[in-house]
């Protein structure tokens, strides 16, 4: 074997995150009553499912060098869309089916104004995510709208062998993503958009459109989450998912992935997930009021982006 | 030889300001290696991007089969089987080797449509074997040496099987044994039919691989000649053009007092020894190839980059200079070689450029615009700048005249030392002239100046003292009557034996 | 230079021409006591617009102003409810504002984030750190000598109308007038030129994210005289607002371009928008849609303008488009 700079990446940036896991587990089993029971782990991985699948569409917009700020919007009017059709009587795989539709047109719709019309991902995600959350207060009036249609809430609270279902739904999605970006050319472009579009442009790929792909990928996972936290809460509301997509940057920038060089997986993405939704669990649980439980998020997610971005500059 | 694989007729290509090409005219063979040789800034890089559909030519043609064509992108050319080899490597770091290989042309296999890792993993081992390359192709790419992202890149070109394969300077961070392998492969190339386009400074190189050479000159062929026919000498002094007289006229002056000097001083990791000196009333000149470091050592002098080891010493004094803006306070000024990014705000005013160094220093915390325009008045006089006001906007002016616009902000700011980096490119013959009076007089009156430059007329003419870089070290310090055309151009090419690492 | 004097009518224009349509649905329009009234609800979003124009100056942007805000107002809330004297609550106020800007400051000129990722940051850290200080509650009551700042009257015009007629007059000053004005276009219009030519980017960078700070502290402080009332989340509607108005008054987002005049132009558009949508009966739930809508079309509108001017001058903000030619 020849000329290896170094060890493998991959181990030296999990490990911060590593040890953060780790320390904040062994505080938290002080500090808080049934931390480290099977139960509360299960509780913990159901409440993070909806977290997890918003990421890991924030993700892929992170790695190409974007941003996606209505994963939020998108997340909650999808669950919307979802407890009217329910409550319409129309049948629960046309509605998934449709709200998905609807969820990655409206991603599609991100990645048209961020590659077609050079608006910044910031503005144009943060525009449109305006949009949609107000078409979502104009249906609802701010409402929230019940969906308790039964096989919907089996999705969330129903167990399959032992198994949580959406725990399963959610491992589904994570396999489908992780296929995508290993073995198709969606998976090639995200990593080439991030590391070297100029690449991609003399290979031939058209450049503007799979940028236009991802923002709909992202837009099709937000609706999934959607879709899964609806089904939690047995209800749509059109304000359900603000501010989620600050959890879902901070996992997948804690995780490690970089908004720089189109560098990172998923999995990385799931260890911050979890990170965080230990955090705001363990703080939970230690009786940790949420305001404070807030502040304390962002002020360690804030800490742990700047040491992410200062190291990689030191080496 | 039969007919052209590629013909190139009468190209010509310009720039806004600037005529890159001038009718160019170039017959490429199949199975055959011509190289291309030319000084920075002689239209090698240029030539190449037409030929592979990177650039449109302002007038000429191009023709591949003897069928003109033109190509709207890159992969236009790529369909047609011309590929390259860019200086820049064109892989996707976080990919793995074998995905960069395929990049684009993934081999596919079940129902999905997925890519087959499998497949693709043995096929560029293999590949790379070819190439003496042993590495686990599904690591990423990132993670190995540069010398082996290029071999990657190369061996990712040979696997599309192209027509038409162009090298611009592979072998600058290859080493002896990969050189050697990749010769061999080239000599495959040639021998299945393939032409070949090969672009390096490295004269040795050439003259083992090569059947044919094109040497250009300020956007001009001079002459296409069977390799053996014509002597490295020859091939010097075709790329450099005749021997300077008249056209420069210096006034030669007393050095005085030392402005800076380097001494031992290292600039990155793996380099050492930089020595070097520039006194009042000198032009010191810094000749050597695009990457042989010199505008790092002379950014050195401004801060931007960080000595880490010997020492820089700034009239006497040890210093370690902090940023631009101390050093301008302290009386250096920089020039950068990309004028257009670097020393100007193109889309302000001529007189806010020029006195971009020094209003911060104004007493009043107002902004003074008369003061301003009184200044900018005063530098468009005495530099004759041409515009129609002081408030045209700077990005509307010519070339020469744009620099001249940079020069004119380190006047005002009272620069005792002068970093010129690469001051006269781009620039038309009446400004180059005026600024080299200019460069002159500056030095008369007690100045210095640190002159990058690639033009070696301009070195020889203007210079009192030139340092010679080649791959980061100081090879060579020349005097004024030890200067010539020659001389300076093999301590540039590492051609002078001995000199190679 | 013809261009240019379009350009400026262009906006005013349009200002003029929504005047136009809200007189006829509102006959009342032209009255002195409702154009009074429109100014007076344009004066605090025109004050967290003047500190968003210095930042969008330098290229970057300030995600974080609705939390300033927010925090800013709760901090000056509590101060006046344990009796502390009206001048300390409102110092106390500008302090925060002054602080969490220079924090904003540090992360984009000393550590380089992005500022977006920056500022969305400290916009969680501020908003946090209100509901911590507030408890979800809502603070009631002010003395008099403070409401007077938000509903009083000197010379019978409104407080609000003189305070921010005199941040406009000051910023504008600044930023025309003084050297560090200048320094921000520069910086603004190609950083890395002025690095090369002895201008401190790192510095001005700062500088400007703490003045953002500090006019979202005073609108902070302001919004809370004038309601009479603070609690957390306060500031969430503005700072849309205040990007949009920046952006149609005429400052480009690449930097180097705009100024306080065109932001005074923007935030009057926007007030009349949102004038226009309360009269038409618009609920104020679909107003986030339309401001939505605005601020994507004002921005898509400064992008395609750009990418004119581009072509002509050429600007190392190119980025990956400069890289294809």
């Amino acid at each position: 074997m020849t000329a290896l700079k170094k060890a493998p990446g991959g181990l030296i940036r999990v490990a911060p995150v590593v040890y953060l896991l780790l320390l904040g587990s062994a505080l938290f089993t002080f500090t808080a009553g049934n931390f480290l029971t099977v139960g509360n782990a299960f509780n913990i991985m159901r409440q993070a499912s909806p977290l997890l699948i918003l990421a890991i569409g924030e993700t892929l917009t992170i790695l190409i060098g974007e941003i996606d700020l209505s994963v939020g919007y998108v997340m909650s009017f999808t669950g919307l869309a979802a407890a009217y059709m329910l409550e319409a009587g129309v049948p629960l795989v046309a509605v998934a089916v449709a709200c998905l539709a609807i969820a990655g047109a409206l991603g599609l719709g991100n990645g048209v104004l961020v590659a077609k019309l050079g608006v910044p991902s910031f503005i144009a995600t943060f525009g449109w995510g305006n949009v949609v959350f107000g078409l979502g207060l104009i249906v609802s009036k701010g409402l929230s709208v019940p969906a308790l249609d039964e096989s919907f809430r089996f999705l969330a609270d129903g167990s399959v062998l032992g198994f949580p279902v959406i725990i399963l739904i959610t491992l589904a999605i994570f396999l489908l993503v992780q296929y995508a970006m290993k073995r198709t050319a969606f998976g090639r472009n995200v990593y080439g958009l991030g590391g070297n579009r100029e690449a991609l442009f003399l290979a031939g790929i058209n450049v503007d459109r799979a940028q236009v792909w991802v923002f709909g990928a992202s837009g099709l996972l937000s609706g999934c989450a959607g879709l899964l936290f609806a089904a939690r809460a047995a209800s749509g509301h059109a304000g359900s998912g603000v501010g989620w997509e600050f959890d879902a940057i901070a996992a997948t920038i804690i995780g490690g992935n970089s908004f720089t060089e189109g560098r990172g997986n998923i999995l990385k993405t799931v260890l911050g997930v979890v990170f965080i939704s230990l955090l705001r669990n363990g703080l939970n649980m230690s009786g940790v009021a949420p305001q404070v439980q807030s502040f304390l998020v962002g002020v360690i997610v804030v800490i742990a982006i700047s040491i992410d971005v200062l190291s990689r500059r030191a080496r | 030889m039969g007919t052209p694989l590629v013909q190139l007729r009468d190209i010509k290509k310009t720039f806004p300001g600037v005529v890159a090409l001038s009718d160019v005219s170039l017959d490429i063979y199949a199975g055959e290696v011509h190289a291309l040789v030319g000084e920075n800034g002689a239209g090698k890089s240029t030539l190449i991007k037409i030929l592979l559909g990177a650039y449109v030519p302002t007038a000429g043609s191009v023709s591949f089969d003897s069928r003109e064509v033109s190509f709207a992108t890159p992969f236009d050319a790529s369909k047609l089987g011309i590929e390259g080899v860019q200086q820049e490597l064109m892989l996707v770091p976080w990919l793995s080797v074998k995905q960069n290989v395929f990049l684009g042309r993934e081999i596919r296999r079940g129902p999905l449509g997925g890519f087959d890792l499998r497949a693709m993993g043995a096929a560029s081992e293999e590949l790379l074997a070819g190439f003496g390359l042993d590495i686990d192709v599904n690591r990423p790419v990132k993670q190995y040496a540069p010398s082996i992202w290029k071999m990657i890149d190369i061996a990712r070109v040979i696997n599309l099987k192209p027509r038409v394969i162009v090298f611009d300077e592979p072998t600058a961070i290859l080493t002896q044994k990969e050189v050697d392998s990749l010769f061999s492969r080239i000599a495959e190339l040639k021998k299945s039919g393939a032409a070949v386009v090969y672009i390096s400074h490295r004269l040795e190189e050439i003259r083992q691989i090569a059947d044919r050479v094109t040497v250009l000159r300020d956007g001009g062929v001079i002459e296409t000649r069977p390799i053996g026919s014509i002597t490295d000498d020859q091939i010097v002094k075709m790329m450099v053009g005749r021997d300077v007289a008249g056209y420069y006229s210096r006034t030669i002056v007393e050095p005085g007092e030392e402005l800076v000097s380097f001494r031992g001083v290292s600039l990155r990791k793996g380099q050492k020894d930089i020595d070097l000196s520039v006194s009042a009333g000198e032009i010191v000149g810094l000749a050597g190839l695009v990457g042989s470091g010199r505008t790092e050592v002379a950014e050195a002098i401004v801060g931007i980059n960080k000595v880490i080891a010997g020492e820089l010493r700034f009239r006497g004094e040890s210093c370690a200079p902090k940023d631009p803006a101390a050093m301008i306070k302290r009386g250096v000024s920089i020039v950068p070689e990309n004028r257009k990014y670097l020393g100007l705000i193109l889309k302000f005013s001529v007189a806010l450029n020029s006195v971009l160094s020094v209003f911060k220093s104004w007493t009043r915390v107002v902004y003074g615009k008369k003061r301003e325009a009184e200044l900018a008045d005063r530098m468009i006089d005495r530099l004759s700048i041409k515009t129609p006001s002081r408030d045209q906007i700077v990005g509307n002016l010519s070339g020469g005249n744009q620099q001249k616009v940079v020069l004119a902000k380190a006047l005002l700011a009272d620069a005792k030392l002068l970093i010129l980096d690469e001051p006269t490119v781009g620039v038309d013959v009446g400004a180059k002239e005026e600024i080299h009076k200019l460069m002159d007089s500056f030095v008369g009156e007690g100045g210095g100046i640190l002159m990058i430059s690639s033009d070696l007329p301009e070195v020889i003419g203007m210079c009192d003292r030139v340092y010679i870089m080649y791959e980061g070290r100081i090879v060579k310090h020349l005097a004024r009557r030890e200067l010539s055309s020659e001389a300076i151009a093999e301590y540039m090419l590492g051609a002078k034996k001995g000199e190679r690492l | 230079m013809k261009r240019l004097i379009n350009f400026k009518n262009f906006r005013v224009l349009i200002l003029l021409g929504m005047c136009a349509l809200l007189a006829v649905l509102n006959e009342n329009f032209f009255t002195v006591s409702n154009l009074m009234n429109i100014l007076r609800q344009t004066s605090v979003l025109a004050i967290l617009s003047f500190g968003m124009t210095f930042v969008i100056l330098t290229g970057g942007i300030d995600l974080s102003i609705a939390g300033i805000m927010s925090l800013a107002g709760c901090v000056c809330a509590i101060l006046l409810n344990r009796k502390a004297p009206v001048p300390v609550a409102i110092l106390e106020a500008l302090l925060v504002g002054a602080a969490l800007g220079g924090l904003n400051g540090l992360f984009v000129a000393f550590v380089d984030l992005p500022p977006f990722v920056a500022t969305y940051g400290v916009k969680f850290i501020a908003d946090g750190l209100a509901l911590i200080l507030m408890g979800g509650s809502i603070l009631y009551g002010f003395p008099a000598s403070f409401k007077a700042l938000g509903v009083g009257f000197a010379a019978g015009i409104p407080m609000l109308v003189i305070l921010s007629v005199a941040a406009a007059l000051i910023f504008y000053v600044v930023l025309s007038k003084l050297k560090f004005g200048k320094q921000v276009y520069c910086v603004g219009a190609n950083p890395v030129a002025s690095f090369y030519s002895g201008i401190r980017p790192k510095r001005i960078l700062v500088a400007v994210y703490v003045i953002c700070g500090i006019c979202a502290g005073v609108a902070g402080i302001l919004q809370t005289a004038r309601m009479n009332a603070a609690q957390a989340g306060m500031g969430d509607s503005f700072q849309m607002l205040a990007i949009t108005s920046v952006v149609i008054g005429g400052t480009s987002m690449a930097g180097g371009e705009g100024g306080i005049p065109g932001t005074i132009v923007g935030a009057l558009i926007l007030t009349l928008i949102v004038n226009g949508m309360n009269l038409l009966g618009i609920p104020s739930l679909a107003q986030s849609l339309i401001t939505g809508l605005v601020i994507i079309l004002a921005v898509m509108l400064d992008v395609q303008m750009k990418k004119v001017k581009v072509a002509a001058s050429g600007s190392p903000r190119g980025g990956r488009t400069a890289a294809k030619a």
